[in-house]
């Protein structure tokens, strides 16, 4: 296969392409999917397909399909010079340099093959049997996730890279009803690894706290409205993190001065003693990639370095535009979708304080126990995050549980309102759209973290 | 080489694997995308792709399995795949049969040749009108923008005879605009059709710059009220497909994860709620005379004057309930028809509709006392067990005694969707497709609005 990526990189260079790459890619993944004690989904699904990228004056040319054969590879090279050219964009050169050649494995000590699929299903039918803790739990449900990905990737800078990529999930979700209320809870296990990763899991113990906790939901009341001194948990953090900060150090977003933070680098944006990276290299993480989807080898970028502004996430194109060295950024969902510029693992740094101390200065507040979801907002710099549920904060003590709630605000003043930081990170892996498109895989997370947002509940 | 040589040849292998049943789904989708950025195209995309997926029961326990199809050799793998996971399955007693051999109603026209045949010049052209008209006046840049134009085709075939074929073309557009200056704001306009003459891109455009401008001249809202709220088609979609379509799937009923497991003939809205599944309206993204698993499909009331009427069923919750599916067994995405194969077999809408009101929009407006007439949420999603939301308002019109006032951003509103559903105020005229619905603009009295 590489020889005819090699072909098809020489064939879009002979036809005026400024910069050229050519991937192949295969995705393997078998779900399991067990509810109310029956399985209700085992499937394989597996995706092979090729994609030609080709630069001209800027513009760039795409053209993918499913058919590996020479002759069709070569015509999609074609198509791609010619779809370049039909692009009125322009931009910087991307500059030559040292050709890579690589062959990475993925790090782990059970690939996920080498384990029965009577084994993980076993292990998922005991993940949901265990949620059912009592009559109140009237739906239970487990699933079990691998995602296997080869990719192959030849370019004009002379780059021959062969890379694995290998994700798991387990996920566990109960839902509970007290015959007028109905009430959900969730946990799960994700990373990049083996199997290793859900053999870890005591996963008798990790249903059970899953159904004990969703019939507790039924007691949650709702949650106050206004602005009010909040603790983020490690998932709300991690979407302050992700959605706002993170989507907005796009530097394909700063190129074209669509994010709040065009030209904020040397300047202060959150309270000192914040920390904030996006992190490639994070071994074991959900968003972990030895190469981003250009090739480059994925780094570590500080974002925020001590609530002061450090800078922004690269691809190629944009490092060329800016003049700076690409990060590890340019990653596509697969070879059917374009590049951009995306996150891996980005995250807050921990600080000093025990969550107990944080509590206790709490007059009136709340402290947010995981995530439902989150939504960019690069332009307006704006807040939102959904939590799964919380918990009122009164007199520095926990006063009782709340039900789901939508925290809200300007992003720059929440992260200048932090006077707390938790001495402990946990990140929370899942996929990170760009827009509403092109699902990658990621995480996000931090430690916890106090500050005003103001919050609504439904 | 058409679909149905591998569909075929993948129910063969089946069979010959020892399967008592199986049922085979293929697609194929080509499509032309054009990405601008920053007012210019940046990328032209051709992309083509076919797939199949297998669903083969053996002793009584099933096995799925799809696989893009580069050779005959791939149905092959497909249906041998789909049969080793069942061959390790457990046995589920509901699944007897796939969806039997019953024709349906003749199939709407959802594809245009026009489409189907549109240039990498013709699409080029499309985006520059868009992006001339939104920056004409020089005070709007156009930062992104893509069009999706495809067409696709897909075939189903089971051992309970069914065997069914479709084509359609798809149309998908999503640009935003932003004002140039400090403390921009920025618009963002979508549009869905199966025909090209849907598209004016000359009303696109200016659309897209008017909101944006709208954006620019927003106020933080302040302070915490209740009002009345009116919701467009573009948001009023996605809140309506994560809750409302959530509990009329019978997958969701029957799990009693459903708001309105045991509510059917009881009030569920106002009078003003009027919901149809017509998968034969010709506007619908989705509309088609069979569904994924071969099943014809069915104009169904689901809600009529507040009162529900019916779920939407697929082959095994139909059989686990004692019905008779209603055709709404999905692998669709109505933005993007490629990989259908290797999205899993959903309850979902074919084509919802909200039947229309009386009033056009302005009319509305006139009628409320004190309210806001949303342009954008930051996500608009429903919790979709309980029907709580919380949804951050970036762009709306503050209404005070029928009138416009000013525009207002920052804004969290919150309560309940399926108590929200109770307080229907009014329901406007104009109806929009959005993803697989038809909508108009409906007014909700008495939701919270919190400020910073």
């Amino acid at each position: 296969m590489q020889e005819i990526l090699n072909k098809a990189v020489e064939r879009m260079r002979s036809l005026g392409a400024e910069f050229c790459d050519a991937r192949w890619q295969t995705m393997e993944k078998t779900l399991i999917v067990v509810v109310d004690g029956g399985v209700r989904t085992l499937s394989d699904d597996r995706l092979g397909g090729v994609c030609m990228r080709a630069r001209v004056n800027g513009s760039w040319g795409y053209a993918s399909g499913v058919d590996p054969g020479k002759d069709t590879v070569l015509d999609a090279a074609n198509r791609a010079v010619r779809s370049a050219r039909s692009g009125s964009a322009t931009g910087a050169p991307i500059p030559e340099r040292k050709a890579r050649h690589a062959k990475v494995k993925a790090t782990l000590r059970t690939h996920p093959s080498q384990v029965t699929l009577e084994d993980k299903l076993a292990l998922v039918f005991d993940a949901e049997r265990s949620q059912r803790v009592g009559p109140q739990v009237v739906n239970s449900n487990a699933m079990y996730r691998e995602d296997v990905r080869n990719n192959l990737l030849c370019n004009s800078l002379g780059d021959e890279l062969e890379w694995e990529e290998v994700r798991l999930r387990l996920i566990g979700q109960a839902i509970s009803s007290d015959g007028s209320n109905t009430e959900m809870y969730y946990d799960g296990v994700d990373g990049s690894g083996g199997f290793e990763l859900i053999k870890a899991v005591d996963v008798n113990a990790f249903g059970k706290r899953i159904g004990e906790e969703a019939v507790k939901m039924l007691q949650a009341q709702k949650a106050p409205s206004g602005p009010i001194t909040c603790i983020s948990d490690p998932m709300i953090s991690g979407l302050l993190a992700h959605e706002v900060m993170g989507h907005a150090s796009e530097a394909d977003e700063i190129v074209k001065r669509r994010s709040f933070l065009t030209d904020a680098v040397g300047k202060r944006v959150a309270s000192e003693g914040i920390t904030m990276v996006d992190d490639g290299t994070y071994s074991g993480a959900h968003g972990y990639i030895p190469f981003d989807d250009e090739g480059t080898p994925s780094s570590r970028t500080v974002i925020i370095e001590d609530g002061v502004y450090k800078g922004y996430m690269q691809s190629l194109e944009t490092a060329a535009q800016m003049g700076v060295p690409p990060t590890g950024n340019g990653r596509a969902e697969y070879y059917g979708r374009r590049v951009w510029v995306r996150m891996t693992n980005t995250f807050f740094e921990k600080g000093d304080m025990k969550l107990e101390e944080m509590l206790e200065d709490v007059k009136h507040g709340v402290l947010c126990d995981k995530m439902v979801s989150g939504m960019e907002d690069p332009v307006g710099g704006g807040f939102e995050a959904k939590a799964l549920r919380g918990y009122l904060i009164k007199d520095g003590e926990i006063a009782g549980l709340l039900r789901s709630f939508t925290l809200t605000g300007k992003a720059l003043d929440i992260l200048q309102t932090v006077d707390a930081i938790g001495d402990k990170v946990e990140l929370d892996g899942g996929t990170c759209g760009k827009g509403i498109e092109d699902w990658i895989p990621v995480s996000s997370g931090g430690p916890y973290c106090r500050s005003t947002i103001v919050l609504g509940g439904g | 080489m058409s679909l149905e040589p591998y569909v075929k040849k993948a129910l063969r292998v089946a069979l010959a694997e020892g399967a008592s049943d199986a049922e085979v789904y293929g697609s194929r989708a080509r499509s032309l995308l054009l990405y601008v950025d920053d007012g210019k195209i940046k990328n032209v995309e051709e992309r083509m792709d076919q797939g199949l997926a297998v669903r083969a029961i053996k002793s009584k326990k099933i096995g799925q399995s799809s696989i893009t199809l580069a050779t005959v050799r791939d149905a092959e793998i497909c249906a041998q795949t789909a049969i080793k996971l069942a061959n390790v399955s457990a046995p589920d007693p509901v699944f007897k049969h796939f969806a039997p051999s019953i024709k349906g109603s003749p199939t709407p026209i959802t594809y245009d040749k026009d489409l189907a045949s549109l240039s990498q010049e013709g699409i080029c052209s499309l985006a520059n009108d868009i992006v001339n008209s939104a920056m004409e006046g020089g005070e709007v840049k156009v930062p992104s923008g893509i069009i999706r134009a495809a067409v696709s085709q897909n075939m189903v075939l089971n051992t309970s005879g069914a065997e069914t074929e479709g084509r359609s073309t798809m149309l998908y557009l999503h640009f935003t605009a932003m004002t140039e200056g400090t403390d921009p704001g920025e618009g963002v306009r979508f549009h869905y059709s199966n025909k090209l003459p849907d598209l004016d891109c000359v009303s696109f455009g200016v659309g897209l710059r008017n909101s944006a401008q709208e954006a620019q001249r927003a106020e933080h809202f302040r302070g915490q009220e209740r009002m009345t709220v009116i919701l467009p088609p573009n948001e009023l979609a996605d809140l309506l497909l994560s809750s409302v379509a959530f509990s009329l799937s019978a997958e969701n009923v029957n799990k009693q994860r459903s708001a309105w497991a045991k509510k059917m003939g009881e009030r569920v809205g106002s009078v003003q709620f009027n919901l149809v599944d017509d998968p034969f309206d010709e506007r619908g993204m989705c509309s088609s005379g069979y569904d994924d698993e071969g099943a014809p499909t069915k104009r169904k009331e689901l809600v009529d004057r507040g009162v529900l009427k019916g779920f939407m069923y697929d082959q095994y919750n139909a059989l686990l309930s004692g019905k008779e599916s209603t055709g709404n067994a999905s692998r669709r995405d109505p933005t993007d028809p490629h990989n259908a194969y290797r999205r899993p077999l959903d309850i979902d809408p074919i084509n919802l509709v909200w039947e229309p009101g009386s009033k056009r929009l302005e009319g509305m407006v006139m009628e409320v006392e004190r309210g806001m007439l949303v342009d954008k949420l930051a996500s608009a999603e429903v919790n979709p067990i309980t029907g709580a939301f919380g949804l951050e308002v970036r762009c709306a019109k503050e209404i005070v005694k029928g009138e416009v006032v000013r525009t207002i951003d920052h804004a969290l509103l919150a309560g309940n969707f399926y108590q929200a559903l109770m307080g229907i105020r009014e329901v406007g005229r104009e109806q929009t497709v959005v993803r697989n619905c038809i909508l108009p603009h409906v007014a909700f009295d008495d939701l919270e609005v919190i400020g910073a």
